[in-house]
């Protein structure tokens, strides 16, 4: 069972995201702000990370640079979902190493097929 | 009785030549060096022509009487010929000089045959040549003068050559047939006696012609002939010897002294010498013999010659006396009025008479001290005018700079404290302080000139608080007067007055400037007048300075609330998209079935809730992007847009929702492949905003057609054109204002932020283009146009 780590610090949104994720047979894990996170990746390390930007503590753009930077986990997709919806956050998360930007709000099929997406490349890699 | 017809027959005759002659010789005589002392010889010259004239009437005049001869016709011819001088005469007084000319040349001519003539008659026969013609002593003083001034002449005519000066030309020529005449007569003294006789008479002429010019020019020339010559003449002259005491003199020196030392000579007594010199030559002239003149003394056509002879006597010397006496005074008042023009204001004449004469003497005396006074005066007020013009100019020198340093800064400190550096030392003082009333009404020093000051005070408080609230006027005032507190203050910087100025502006007290004054020194109403000028100055820059920073400071706050806005804006935009998210994202569960199936009215609903959800959205998304125009945080890349293309994809997004709408939609795209450097994404923003606009103001039958073209001018223009409900005139400049509407019943229909057109308009004008908007009125729907330049 493939497992996505969802960073976000509001609950309705998590509680969301957990949900459509749920219909697909993935376990999902949240992390309300960027420490836990980091915790969580350490400790049961996810196949994708759906990252928030506006955090507390410590913003999605370093969360998601301490993860790339880190050989271990670099690896693993990360789908930035914000609300940030401007040309240059985008670009700025793109350069902080997100595999994906989506803003919010967000159709759920949509996150779903790209978080399918992820899972299946990460699959293909593992397989042969 | 022959006689006595004859005489009587002449006496017509001689009285017209008497009266004539007479005034003629006495002008001649008492004419003097006009202008210049270079005309001094030519005078002299006249002036003995004039005594010659004299003695030659007189002799001919007892001529006539009794010796009707062939010499006697001749004579009478050339004095009708004298008779025409005085026309060529009055000319020399115009400075003509043909008309000099001219008298010269008769006068010359008369000279060579009367002059001449006579000396030889007279002076030459009694030496031997003519033996038995008497001397006339007379004749012999003209020839002593005669005889220099043709040498002067001779002197003054080489000198004017080699000085390359044109010589006077009648004077030369006048001089040399003086000198010629001379010559021929010298020539003619046939023994030693007489050569010595005359050659003393030539030495003695010089002197005489010195003494009688006796100028200040003659005394300088005399000087170049020898420096005790010229001494004796400038001794001469101050001694003022009237002039007939001079010509006295030198009759003495010239006729009496020869006559009697040629007496000696000749070993002759007084008697002798008398018979040979006076009754002689006389007698000679009268053709009789001593006795035969004696006892014509009783006959009285002899005593009516004497009378005669005494009368024209008498009329020229009355005659030079009174031209002389006039004519000196006048040349005198004329002199002194040249010295006066000139600028010698204290030149003085010296009075000389009790008569008119006396009284212009007096009166131009007068008028010269008073001429002088005047000036004294007027070169007084000249020179307080001056002064006064340069404490002006000064004055204003120093006002500008003060209002150079006002106008140069609306900051109320450094407008203060430049304004302490150019107030100028009034009244020698080396304090100065400049109050200002705060907003509490307390007056503070903010700058002082010399020591630092602390002293505060209110209106009405002490001796500054009494002047502030008096107004408007400049001030001394003692420190000895001031209250306790002043005395502490102003006291120890060893200040006896202050000179206070107040500073008003709109009839309010803002200020006051004050000046300490350490010595006895009153401040002169200039120095008042423009300190008080000054204070209105610094009173309207202090009020523009303080208008300036409240509005500096308003500005500083609308731009704090505008930036508060700004960023309220982004946030409320960035907060609302969180909820939004949750709602969106349940309700897509909701339609997409995830949860279940829904009931027809369940989906109904949903949808409806779905769709508002995205209407929020995009106000959000509205209101984010103008939050960035408003920052000035919008980025325009610069890549090529082929605005054609761009428009047909907006379309082909946009089409099912036209359909919908039952909007029907014409394309007229000329642009082609042009293309233009700008923002793809921002531009397709500006065409959907456009589009938007047109649909949401619908009316029935709506139509929209969008085109484009490439305008010549090297720009592409796109145009969304409706049938809707148009704009009205008033409204057209206004609509891309922020958050305008026109009619806010309209917009809560058909919703909207008003923010569209503003962001179309900034997005626009950012590529270099323009937007406008054209309708023909209400109902009858409207254009959007904008234009953005092409690549070149």
């Amino acid at each position: 069972m493939s497992k996505v780590l969802v960073v976000e610090d509001d609950f309705s949104t998590a509680e969301l995201i957990k949900f459509t994720l749920g219909t697909k047979d993935i376990s999902v894990d949240i992390a309300g702000d960027g420490g836990e996170a980091i915790k969580k990746v350490r400790t049961n390390t996810p196949d994708v990370i759906v990252l928030d930007i506006m955090l507390p503590t410590m913003d999605g753009y370093q969360v998601c640079e301490l993860i790339k930077h880190n050989v271990l986990w670099q690896s693993i997709p990360i789908i930035m979902l914000s609300a940030k919806v401007q040309r240059e956050d985008v670009s700025k998360g793109l350069e902080k190493g997100a595999d994906e930007y989506m803003t919010k709000p967000f159709e759920p099929n949509k996150l779903m097929e790209r978080v399918l997406f992820f899972l299946s490349k990460k699959t293909k890699k593992e397989s042969p | 009785m022959i006689i006595l017809r004859t005489g009587i027959l002449y006496s017509v005759l001689i009285c017209a030549f008497i009266s004539f002659s007479s005034f003629y010789s006495s002008f001649l005589i008492s004419l003097k060096p006009k202008k210049s002392e270079e005309d001094a010889p030519l005078v002299l010259f006249l002036n003995m022509f004039g005594l010659y004239w004299l003695i030659f009437m007189v002799s001919n005049v007892l001529g006539w009487i009794n010796v009707p001869s062939a010499y006697k016709q001749l004579s009478l011819l050339l004095n009708f010929i004298l008779f025409l001088q005085p026309v060529p005469l009055l000319y020399y007084f115009i400075k003509n000089k043909f008309a000099l000319f001219l008298y010269t040349l008769l006068g010359l001519a008369f000279y060579v045959l009367c002059f001449g003539h006579a000396f030889e008659l007279t002076t030459v026969s009694y030496w031997g040549v003519q033996p038995g013609v008497p001397q006339v002593p007379g004749l012999i003083f003209i020839f002593g003068l005669m005889a220099p001034l043709a040498v002067l002449a001779i002197i003054k005519a080489v000198k004017d050559f080699a000085k390359r000066t044109k010589p006077l030309f009648v004077e030369t020529i006048t001089l040399v047939f003086a000198c010629l005449e001379t010559l021929n007569i010298l020539s003619k003294s046939a023994t030693w006696e007489l050569l010595l006789v005359r050659m003393l008479y030539v030495f003695i002429g010089f002197i005489a012609y010195f003494y009688l010019t006796g100028e200040e020019a003659t005394a300088q020339f005399a000087q170049r002939i020898s420096p005790r010559i010229g001494n004796m003449v400038r001794r001469l002259r101050a001694m003022r010897i009237p002039f007939f005491a001079k010509l006295l003199l030198l009759f003495v020196l010239l006729s009496i002294l020869p006559i009697m030392g040629a007496g000696m000579l000749l070993f002759l007594t007084f008697k002798e010498i008398i018979d040979l010199y006076i009754y002689k030559p006389l007698l000679w002239n009268l053709k009789l013999s001593k006795e035969e003149f004696l006892a014509a003394l009783g006959n009285v056509q002899i005593q009516a010659i004497f009378l005669i002879t005494l009368t024209i006597i008498l009329v020229v010397i009355a005659s030079i006396i009174a031209s002389r006496g006039i004519a000196q005074s006048l040349r005198r008042i004329g002199f002194g009025m040249k010295r006066v023009e000139e600028g010698d204001l204290s030149f003085k004449l010296s009075p000389e008479s009790n008569d008119e004469i006396g009284d212009l003497v007096n009166y131009f005396n007068k008028m010269a001290t008073e001429i002088k006074r005047s000036r004294e005066i007027m070169q007084n007020w000249n020179k307080e005018l001056e002064k006064t013009v340069d404490e002006r100019t000064k004055n204003l020198q120093t006002l500008y700079n003060i209002s150079k340093a006002m106008g140069s800064t609306l900051d109320l400190e450094e407008l203060i404290s430049k304004s302490v550096n150019y107030i100028p030392e009034i009244a020698g003082s080396n304090f100065l302080s400049i109050f200002i009333k705060d907003d509490k009404g307390i007056y503070r020093s903010k700058a002082s000139k010399g020591k630092q000051i602390d002293h505060v005070f209110k209106e009405g408080e002490g001796l500054l608080g009494v002047i502030v609230s008096s107004g408007h006027i400049c001030k001394m005032a003692e420190v000895n007067e001031a209250s306790v507190a002043e005395k502490k203050a102003f006291e120890p910087l060893g200040m006896k007055a202050l000179l206070l100025a107040p500073m008003e502006s709109k009839g309010k007290t803002i200020g006051l400037i004050v000046i300490g004054i350490q010595k006895d020194h009153i401040p002169s109403n200039i120095e008042l007048n423009l300190l008080s000028t000054i204070a209105d100055q610094m009173a309207i820059a202090i009020e523009n300075a303080s208008v300036f920073e409240k509005e500096k400071e308003a500005v500083k706050k609308l731009i704090e609330i505008d930036k508060m806005k700004t960023e309220l804006l982004s946030m409320v935009s960035h907060e609302l998209r969180t909820p939004l998210t949750s709602i969106k994202g349940f309700l897509a569960h909701f339609i997409n079935g995830t949860t279940g199936p829904l009931n027809e009215t369940q989906k109904k609903f949903v949808d409806i809730m779905a769709r508002e959800g995205d209407h929020l959205l995009e106000y959000i998304d509205t209101l984010l992007e103008f939050s960035r125009v408003e920052r000035g945080a919008f980025v325009i890349k610069k890549e090529s847009v082929q605005i054609d293309k761009l428009i047909n994809g907006i379309v082909e997004a946009l089409r099912p929702q036209l359909e919908s709408k039952g909007i029907a939609l014409a394309l007229d795209l000329k642009a082609k492949d042009a293309a233009i450097s700008g923002d793809e994404l921002k531009l397709g923003q500006v065409i959907r905003n456009l589009i938007g606009n047109s649909i949401k103001f619908v009316k029935q039958d709506p139509q929209i057609t969008i085109s484009s073209n490439v305008l010549s001018k090297g720009a592409i223009e796109v145009a969304v054109k409706d049938n809707g409900i148009g704009i009205d005139r008033d409204h057209l400049g206004k609509i891309f204002n922020k958050f305008y509407q026109v009619d806010t019943s309209l917009t809560r229909k058909v919703g909207g932020l008003g923010l569209g057109l503003a962001i179309s308009k900034e997005i626009v004008e950012a590529h270099g283009g323009q937007i406008r908007a054209e309708s023909e009125g209400e109902g009858k729907g409207s254009t959007f146009i904008f234009t953005i330049p092409v690549i070149k």
